[in-house]
């Protein structure tokens, strides 16, 4: 290879690498750390012994091993665009032609893979395996004699197959490539197919899965086909590498160059999901209690979905900002303060958030348990542990809280948070030091026992505020559930307005003053605590109303205001 | 110097085992606190070994002394019994009790403890178990699957599970524990019911325009000719507090019963009955006898608290598939303020092992559930206390083949998961110290364990199930509809 095609070569791997870092920790940060909270890798024995124990475990565990990292997005960027970028390295190394156009050609896989990891539920087993499935053909190739290369090869095609998974076809379809003996082509690529149908017989596994892979994607059905589109692109072009095809073709690898990335841009775009991504940084949020974070990234970008919508109003809540912002932003009903199972797009995760920081613990739990069964190859999660744990422990179940204590204390990111807790499980007073605890064993339910009825929330709600009248958070989801149910009259008697000691916030004024018109009272006679410009601006509203000034321009006037909620939601 | 080497170690090795050894051990005048409580439990003689950890002991030597004189010593960081050696000793003193001398090395200091027994029984035990291990969710699933479990080792063999089948799998049962007539539930887009007799495996489609719902709670006719099902229209709600969890509860339900040669579900209007809800189908030994829980309607939720079910049974002519015309209460528990649920005859025709609980028929998620045994030559009714648990849930039971042991899950563990227990009962009906599943690392898996075991059921071998096929059957749709009708051909 001469001197300018390395320097290329090196250049463009370096423009991959740095461009798949940015793009998953920047524009597609959360995909990236959401890996991360759908499992909870254990540094035991036994994890390692359960992941390994099926077809393509070995590199699953790899995989699952590097997606640990994830916790921070750039470290998780910088792990993927790396496993890209040796992945499009390995195989130009498998190649036997070394020009230009090779080295174009070798950037296909990797991009086709780059697609692959900006899909929904994307593996990192499946880029691991990808590199050690090369490494294989690597090693392979280095033994001289042509006899014991080939024996190698059949026995290295069922080991390969119990650690890689279904890309012992790839491994199988370069070496065969490579051999030209059409033989023994063919009695290797039928070992390789093999080894899932004998695997049937063995794992309770379909025998689709068996072939696809069973850990490179982490939804079950309806796999997407790219994982093995990426695999025939790397047998493809060591296939042409094989040829004298595009040899020496100083136009040619210009050409390929352009076509792969003008083509990769708009491709990788293509399998992103910019409203997955924004949904998934609302509930990661949520989930590490970052209230502010989300306050500031739905001033930049205004929640769109039901679930966001419900992370917004907790962290308005955490903030102390709910009265006062919650109608600046669109609200489409109480489930967007308060998600159930039926609500779409809500997370698991985040509504089990809700309901623990409004004292509702066991449909925090309930929730936990959604958000576990949702994890589409149902692995733990570090986050639902985490808050499964914080929910045993305040519900006293120290048994329980230990159990996920102990589980996350085999993590790397979570053991020191763990530890710390189960240290304190073993005094009998420690559980009761930490005061977050306390204060949510306070708030908590201790009356009669009843069944929980969403539409009758606010009851429940009440019932917390009769308990706990200090509960704040309950207080304001009473008000604001009342709100968005319009139901203005128990607004006003529910809210304690000669209780604030400062202004009462823009929402629960905006609420009084529209119960007060609809019942008939003067404007004249508003209490104090509703300031001028707010009763100005009811009256303007009231005006623009009557004389039916255009919806776009009321939402103009009026969009963060309750009352055109109340009008036009 | 080379030959000192082996020397050197092995002086530094035996100074190390010497200083890790029992020494200088102080008695603590207790029993040790040890994880299973294994302590005077009886077993069978080819149960696993019963491996066991100390609370806070940081190294075990545990010496099992068999009335025999048989010794079996270990010593490590849990009590792992070598499997031949255990299996030996066993064997070697069925009918007789094995003593277990247990020191715990905890701070520095070994610990001598009150020493505690194994008792073997000379009854014998059924091949395995088999049940369903599951999330203790509520709506979602995640993954689930019937498993099958060797009793006299560790092997765990998945027989069906979500990571194939694309749904709920649910009620697994078998002829009186005989795994070659299995019935077993898929919910979902694919569902149905599977039905395998004599290796042949067919789907079914069991609701029908008459009943009210799919057949659930399945209990097969020892001759395996007919299978007992109720139909229940089951909701759940979530409580509150956080000593309760959720409750299960029924709308309405029926009973009826498959005749399998004639593909015809049968019933009469006191299973039927509008005045009362009628679940949990088991046939008496003889295939005489149907046994059911009944209670009266009441309003859902409000009432909730008051539905109480009693134990009930029709007679049944097995040869025509008629019911009797009465219906007898054999346990009256609405008057007396609690409710029965999943009866259970033992197969010797001698007792009826029930659970209650004070309300409702969901009794797994009742804390306050507990089994009871009923005398079925007397009528005499008993709380078998030693195997029930003070605080947490006893439920969901089945028989041994020869009806001298029983399984349960219970919720003692850590109030949260369903484990599986194995109680003796002796020909007086008198119950043992029921046991833990055993493991292999007891502490280690049920901690890692985060799925509850639902179901047990003892087989007297392995279970013949292909689930590759019983996809493909659900998967092609070729399920065979149920027919309702009381007449028979």
């Amino acid at each position: 290879m001469i001197r300018s095609q390395r320097l290329i070569d090196l250049s463009v791997s370096l423009l991959l690498l740095v461009a798949a870092t940015v793009y998953f920790s920047v524009w597609y940060a959360f995909h990236t750390v959401n890996l991360e909270q759908l499992q909870l890798f254990e540094g035991t024995w036994a994890y390692f012994a359960e992941t390994v124990s099926v077809p393509g475990g070995f590199s699953d565990y790899l995989g699952r091993f590097l997606t640990q990292f994830f916790y921070h997005a750039w470290p998780g960027a910088l792990i993927l665009a790396g496993l890209l970028v040796l992945i499009r390295t390995l195989l130009r190394r498998v190649c036997t032609r070394k020009d230009a156009v090779i080295g174009a050609a070798t950037f296909l896989p990797s991009i086709l893979l780059m697609m692959v990891m900006c899909l929904r539920f994307p593996t990192v087993s499946l880029l691991t395996a990808f590199c050690l499935t090369l490494v294989a053909v690597l090693a392979v190739k280095r033994i001289r004699s042509t006899k014991i290369r080939r024996i190698c090869t059949f026995l290295l095609i069922p080991v390969l197959y119990l650690l890689l998974g279904s890309l012992v076809v790839l491994f199988a379809a370069i070496v065969a490539i490579q051999e030209h003996n059409w033989r023994f082509s063919v009695v290797a690529l039928l070992l390789a197919i093999a080894c899932p149908l004998v695997a049937s017989l063995v794992f309770p596994y379909p025998l689709g899965r068996l072939f696809y892979g069973l850990s490179y994607y982490k939804v079950h059905v309806r796999m997407p086909v790219w994982p093995w589109v990426a695999a025939v692109a790397a047998a493809a072009v060591v296939a042409l590498a094989e040829s004298r095809l595009l040899a020496e073709n100083d136009r040619a690898w210009r050409a390929a160059y352009a076509a792969v990335f003008i083509l990769a841009i708009p491709a990788v775009l293509l399998c992103s999901s910019r409203n997955d991504e924004q949904s998934l940084r609302y509930n990661s949020l949520a989930g590490k209690r970052a209230w502010n974070r989300i306050v500031t990234e739905a001033t930049r970008r205004a929640p769109k979905t039901y679930g966001e919508t419900a992370c917004l109003n907790l962290a308005l809540c955490k903030t102390g900002h709910l009265g006062g912002h919650m109608f600046e932003f669109q609200q489409d009903g109480p489930e967007t303060l308060l998600p159930n199972e039926n609500t779409p797009h809500h997370d698991g995760l985040s509504t089990a958030e809700i309901f623990y920081q409004l004292g509702m613990v066991n449909n925090a739990r309930r929730y936990c348990f959604e958000a576990l069964n949702a994890i589409p190859d149902y692995q733990k999660s570090a986050p639902v542990f985490k808050l499964l744990a914080e929910i045993s422990l305040v519900n006293e179940n120290f048994e329980m809280a230990r159990k996920y204590l102990t589980t996350l204390s085999h993590t790397l990111f979570y053991r020191r948070w763990a530890n710390e807790r189960i240290a304190l499980l073993k005094d009998p007073a420690g559980p009761f030091v930490l005061n977050e605890y306390t204060e949510k064993r306070y708030e908590r339910y201790k009356g009669e026992d009843y069944i929980f009825d969403y539409n009758q929330a606010d009851a429940s709600i009440k019932q917390l505020l009769v308990e706990h009248p200090g509960n704040l958070t309950a207080l304001n989801y009473l008000l604001a559930w009342y709100l968005l149910h319009k139901f203005t009259g128990d607004f006003v008697a529910a809210c304690p307005f000669e209780a604030f000691t400062s202004a009462v916030p823009k929402a629960w004024q905006e609420g009084f003053v529209l119960d007060w018109n609809r019942s008939g009272y003067p404007a004249d006679d508003l209490p104090e605590f509703i300031t001028p410009s707010l009763a100005a601006r009811f009256e303007a509203f009231t005006r623009d109303f009557n004389a039916n000034v255009p919806l776009a321009a009321m939402q103009e006037r009026y969009g963060d205001t309750y009352w055109f909620y109340y009008f036009f939601k | 110097m080379r030959a000192r080497i082996p020397l050197l170690m092995l002086v530094l090795l035996t100074a190390l085992s010497c200083g890790r050894g029992l020494h200088d051990p102080v008695f603590s005048g207790r029993e040790p606190r040890i994880f299973p409580d294994y302590r005077d439990v009886t077993i069978p003689a080819t149960i696993a070994p019963l491996n066991f950890s100390m609370d806070q002991a940081e190294r075990l030597d545990v010496t099992l002394t068999g009335d025999d004189g048989t010794i079996l010593h270990v010593h490590g960081s849990m009590a792992r019994f070598p499997r031949k050696a255990w299996r030996k000793l066993l064997q070697a003193n069925v009918g007789g009790a094995i003593q277990v001398d247990a020191y715990g090395f905890t701070e520095g200091q070994w610990m001598q403890h009150r020493p505690f027994h194994f008792y073997v029984s000379e009854d014998a035990i059924d091949y395995g178990l088999a049940y369903r291990l599951i999330l203790p969710s509520y709506e979602g699933m995640g993954k689930l699957g019937i498993y099958e479990r060797d009793l006299s080792s560790y092997r765990q063999k998945e027989l069906i599970s979500t990571e194939e089948v694309n749904g709920c799998l649910n009620c697994h049962s078998f002829n009186q524990c005989d795994p070659k007539d299995l019935n077993l539930h898929v919910r979902g887009s694919y569902g149905g019911t599977l039905i395998q007799q004599q290796a042949q495996l067919k789907a079914f489609d069991t609701k029908t325009d008459s009943t009210i719902s799919s057949c659930v709670y399945p209990y097969w006719h020892p001759s395996g000719n007919y299978i007992a099902y109720s139909n229940n229209t089951t909701r759940q709600g979530f409580y509150q507090r956080a000593e309760n969890v959720l409750e299960v509860f029924d709308y309405a339900s029926d009973i009826v019963v498959y005749d399998i040669r004639n593909n015809r579900l049968l019933s009469c209007p006191l299973l039927k009955s509008e005045s009362a809800w009628e679940t949990f189908p088991a046939f008496s030994p003889d295939g005489k006898s149907l046994y059911f829980c009944s209670a009266a309607p009441k309003a859902i939720p409000q009432q909730m608290n008051e539905i109480r079910y009693n134990l009930c049974r029709i007679a049944f002519d097995p040869e025509s598939g008629r019911f009797g015309d009465r219906v007898d209460t054999l346990v009256l528990a609405a008057p007396a303020g609690f409710s029965v649920s999943f009866p259970r005859p033992s197969f010797d025709g001698k007792y009826l092992m029930y659970t209650v609980s004070s309300f409702g028929n969901f009794t797994i998620w009742h804390r306050d559930s507990d089994l009871c045994l009923l005398d079925l030559t007397t009528g005499a009714s008993w709380n078998l206390a030693s195997a029930n648990s003070p605080d947490a849930a006893d439920s969901y039971h089945n028989w041994s083949s020869n009806s001298r042991w029983f399984v349960f899950g219970s919720r003692r563990d850590d109030g949260t998961h369903t484990r599986a227990y194995i109680c003796h009962i002796d020909a007086d009906g008198v119950p043992g110290k029921p046991f833990l599943l055993p493991q292999r690392k007891p502490r280690e898996y049920y901690d890692n364990m985060l799925r509850s075991f639902n179901i047990p059921e003892f087989v007297t071998e392995p279970v013949p199930l292909n689930s590759h096929k019983a996809w493909r059957l659900l998967r092609r749709g070729k399920k065979e509809q149920f027919n309702y009708g009381t007449d028979i051909p």
